[in-house]
């Protein structure tokens, strides 16, 4: 009997030390949903979640659908938690190449109160969530 | 009597023998991610070390041209990189200028990037067949990536491609540190209001205007200022290219693929970011949670991924940011 109690204080252990502490890091919670333009889906749109109290942002770029999820770090997903300014643009500035013509410039599609002064905020809160971003071009 | 012997002879039992797998199974389980954690702690120093060797490289350079080298030219004092086509025509990175301050003046000599592109500098067979050969102060050892840097190809006389390379091209020599440009997106303009504001851009040897940093421009302190910083080749699926640190593509405003992202980082893209394929024009590294970066005073500080940072707008308002402007005039708390 104390050699079966033994067996499974080791397997218990073992587990606990592969698993370990879980991943350090600010607490951050999943956020995913989906942002249209005068209800057409937006694709091709940078997201942005800065946190209000400093941080660092995350970000995210629409499928063709309009879908995003927001991406904290490499291969870590969501934002931390807490208040969230919020910018939705599509605008890239492009640049001149050397006979003056604009390469890559791709207009900006959402108006100026969802990006440079952006009205939207958000708040995260830990697990999972869906914020949709219904925008009007008006 | 007969009951001892009896002992001797009887073996174990099976529950005994699983008790001690066990224990050999904790202790493994204990050893082998301290095996691991040692690994990549004696890489991550390695990768530390290059940096400072990279930075001392810089101050030597300094010491004699009274200016940090350039970031991208076409050549030698002649020409900005922008009269350099893509595909067509290759220029010098910041790498190549510090050569000879890491014990790699032959290889300066023979490259010349004072005096011809490095199209032409690489095209005989023994050149090309020295620079596919890596350097290690260029490579970090925790990077995956392979000997010659497969995506970010170099135009070759005898062998020019496409404007990004992505078909003919030859390819050289992988590297993972990048100079810090602009706190937003890549930017080429080296005069004006909208001229980069980090440590390297487009810039020339000697005292032409465009602009190679002199240490007094630093004006935000240099143990507060990003100059050198990593790129991986790949973090999960994103394939973040790495860098070629002493030569490029011609940068004349190809924007997906231009020769300035080979040498090139910037704050608009956020530290081991992998949303989007733009992701390859940021800092990134395979260290666990951050990477390294060489301050331009020489000090190495490992910056953690979670450090503050709103790319929000092009405006210089987050520690990152600050820490890649040279003279925002913003006083910063290294984290």
């Amino acid at each position: 009997m104390l050699a079966r109690r033994a067996l499974w204080f080791g397997v218990t252990l073992t587990c606990v030390l592969v698993a370990g502490c879980g991943s350090r890091g600010p607490a951050l919670g999943r956020v995913e949903g989906t942002v249209t333009l005068d209800g057409v889906p937006l694709g091709g749109a940078r997201i942005i979640f800065t946190p209000v109290d400093g941080g660092r942002a995350s970000m995210a770029v629409t499928d063709g659908s309009g879908h995003y999820e927001l991406e904290f770090a490499g291969g870590v997903k969501g934002a931390v938690v807490g208040k969230h300014k919020v910018s939705i643009s599509t605008f890239e500035a492009g640049e001149k190449d050397d006979t003056g013509k604009l390469v890559g410039h791709v207009p900006e599609r959402v108006p100026p109160r969802y990006n440079k002064d952006t009205i939207l905020e958000q708040e995260v809160k830990r697990g999972h969530q869906v914020i949709d971003f219904k925008l009007e071009s008006r | 009597m007969r009951s001892i012997l009896g002992r001797l002879t009887r073996g174990f039992t099976l529950v005994e023998l699983l008790v001690v797998i066990a224990i050999i199974g904790i202790l493994i389980a204990l050893l082998l991610p301290a095996v691991q954690a040692a690994r990549e702690a004696a890489r991550r120093s390695q990768c530390t070390n290059n940096l400072k060797q990279i930075m001392l490289a810089f101050h030597n350079y300094h010491d004699i041209h009274k200016r940090f080298g350039p970031g991208l030219v076409k050549m030698g004092n002649w020409f900005a990189a922008d009269n350099c086509p893509e595909g067509q025509c290759g220029t010098w990175s910041w790498g190549a200028f510090i050569l000879p301050y890491l014990e790699q003046t032959s290889l300066y000599q023979q490259l010349n990037p004072t005096m011809i592109p490095a199209d032409a500098a690489i095209q005989p067979d023994a050149v090309y067949n020295i620079v596919r050969r890596p350097l290690p102060v260029f490579r970090c050892p925790s990077d995956t990536g392979p000997e010659t840097n497969t995506a970010r190809k170099v135009p070759r006389i005898g062998f020019y491609g496409n404007v990004d390379c992505t078909t003919g091209c030859a390819d050289v020599f992988l590297a993972n540190y990048v100079g810090s440009n602009n706190s937003y997106d890549l930017n080429r303009e080296y005069t004006g209001t909208d001229q980069f504001n980090g440590f390297m851009g487009y810039g020339q040897t000697g005292d032409r205007p465009p602009r190679c940093t002199p240490l007094g421009d630093i004006s935000d302190g240099s143990s507060n200022t990003f100059a050198i910083g990593e790129r991986a080749w790949r973090i999960g699926v994103r394939e973040l290219r790495a860098a070629v640190p002493i030569m490029a593509n011609g940068d004349t405003g190809n924007h997906s693929l231009q020769g300035q992202v080979y040498a090139m980082a910037c704050g608009r893209w956020p530290l081991n970011c992998t949303f989007d394929q733009a992701c390859d024009r940021g800092f990134s590294s395979m260290h666990a949670g951050g990477a390294n970066f060489a301050m331009v005073d020489g000090s190495v500080r490992f910056i953690s991924e979670t450090i503050d940072h709103n790319p929000a707008t092009n405006a210089v308002d987050s520690t990152y940011e600050r820490l890649i402007a040279i003279a925002d005039g913003q006083a910063v708390q290294l984290p």
